[in-house]
């Protein structure tokens, strides 16, 4: 049973050794560290073309910062769609960001809600703190305080310490309809501090 | 005479803080960086097939490791790499301990059972390594404090480990830099030395069992108080 199961393990590794796109994959990463970014943006594009998401997100960031390729806002975000579809985390998050910030996108922020939501119903503490700040300001989403602060502390519960920040800030002001606390504020912004042992 | 040790054990005391320090000289001034190296060049090769979507390779810092992580960090500029700490010397020091227990145990084979455990324990050390670069990574997704470790500043574009297997990798943290670098050593030691740990063990119980008896002899008539004639 247990040599079966090592088995299996051992083959798995040896599959993901021999992925001919993971290899590949590998190779545009290293010519990117290496600063040959134009090798690198050549190999991602062949890769991505053939629908390999980590390439689809990182050749839409460098059309993004315009390393190896022209810079194109559009670009950028057709190959981050393209990974976002695929379920990607850096592809669904620049594409959130770039619909907030109307980056090669007119600006709309309820696709950025819809887009950061997604995430942040996976977990990803960044997205949910991005979900409250909406949430709060009713930008995309009608405003509910409540519900802001719920994805607040989900957001610090997830180390974000800008989450932890905006909490103890409410409680300073008595904002997002919560009482002026000055010892939750304190508490708050004891959280942003990292814990040590 | 009554003597409160063994003088194996005081051979073995006197041994170990003879050639622990020096071990431990030898270790920093000529084996530190080499073995550095060289555990680089195996991290970074077995990441591949360990890790394929989360390290490109494992650069190195003097005697520290690097990882050079394939997870993007959510960033507006245009770095695209986030290098971790590898330390390898907490690794990496199991060696001279070993080599001063070795070196501070009499008996025949010197060289052969340095040269034994060493080769049992490189394994250890490669285990070791690998166990806190798993925990750099899981650190990095998830993002939370955990024992001493702090996360990087910038999260990762990857989702967070859940509670469960954060914790476990954070239990082979643990095991990496507290118990195995304790543990370990001796445990080669121990089993590499057998015959001469029994013949402390055992000349110990018999003492024991003869200072015992001593005590619980009748007092010799010399010993017996001599009576005055009246």
């Amino acid at each position: 049973m247990i040599v079966r199961r090592y088995c299996l393990i051992l083959g798995s590794l040896l599959l993901a050794a021999c992925d001919p796109q993971q290899a590949q994959y590998r190779t545009a990463m290293q010519q990117l560290f290496q600063r040959d970014y134009r090798a690198g943006a050549a190999t991602l594009t062949s890769l991505a073309e053939n629908g390999h998401p980590p390439s689809q997100f990182r050749l839409g960031f460098l059309y993004r910062t315009g390393l190896g390729v022209p810079r194109s806002a559009r670009l950028a975000n057709y190959w981050f769609e393209k990974a976002a579809q695929q379920g990607d985390v850096g592809g669904q998050y620049w594409l959130a960001e770039s619909y907030r910030r109307g980056q090669g996108l007119p600006v709309s922020p309820e696709l950025a809600y819809a887009g950061f939501y997604r995430l942040a119903e996976r977990g990803y503490a960044p997205a949910q703190y991005q979900v409250a700040l909406a949430l709060a300001e009713g930008r995309g989403v009608a405003r509910n305080n409540g519900h802001a602060i719920t994805w607040l502390q989900r957001a610090v519960a997830g180390g974000h310490p800008e989450a932890a920040r905006r909490l103890a800030q409410a409680y300073r002001n008595g904002e997002l309809g919560l009482p002026q606390d000055p010892l939750q504020a304190a508490e708050w912004e004891r959280k942003i501090q990292p814990a040590r042992f | 005479m009554y003597q409160p040790f063994d003088p194996l054990l005081l051979r073995l005391l006197a041994g170990g803080a003879l050639f622990l320090p020096l071990s431990l000289a030898a270790w920093w001034w000529l084996v530190r960086v080499p073995l550095a190296t060289w555990l680089g060049y195996g991290v970074g090769a077995i990441s591949q097939w360990l890790w394929p979507e989360a390290i490109l390779g494992v650069g190195l810092d003097g005697d520290k490791g690097l990882i050079i992580s394939l997870l993007p960090p959510l960033l507006d500029s245009a770095q695209m790499f986030m290098a971790l700490p590898l330390p390898f010397n907490r690794a990496t020091v199991i060696l001279p301990l070993f080599w001063g227990l070795t070196l501070a145990t009499p008996g025949r084979g010197l060289l052969r059972r340095l040269l034994l455990g060493t080769l049992v324990l490189l394994p250890v050390v490669y285990v070791m390594v690998l166990l806190y670069a798993q925990f750099q990574l899981a650190l990095y997704r998830t993002h939370l404090p955990l024992l001493t470790e702090t996360p990087p500043a910038n999260y990762a574009l990857a989702l967070p480990d859940s509670p469960t297997w954060y914790y476990l990798w954070g239990l082979g943290r643990q095991l990496a830099v507290l118990v195995l670098p304790v543990v370990a050593p001796l445990i080669v030691w121990l089993l590499l030395h057998g015959s001469f740990l029994r013949k402390i063990i055992l000349s110990g119980l018999l003492r024991r069992g003869l200072q015992a008896g001593d005590a619980t002899l009748p007092p010799s008539p010399s010993a017996a108080p001599e009576r005055k004639p009246s």
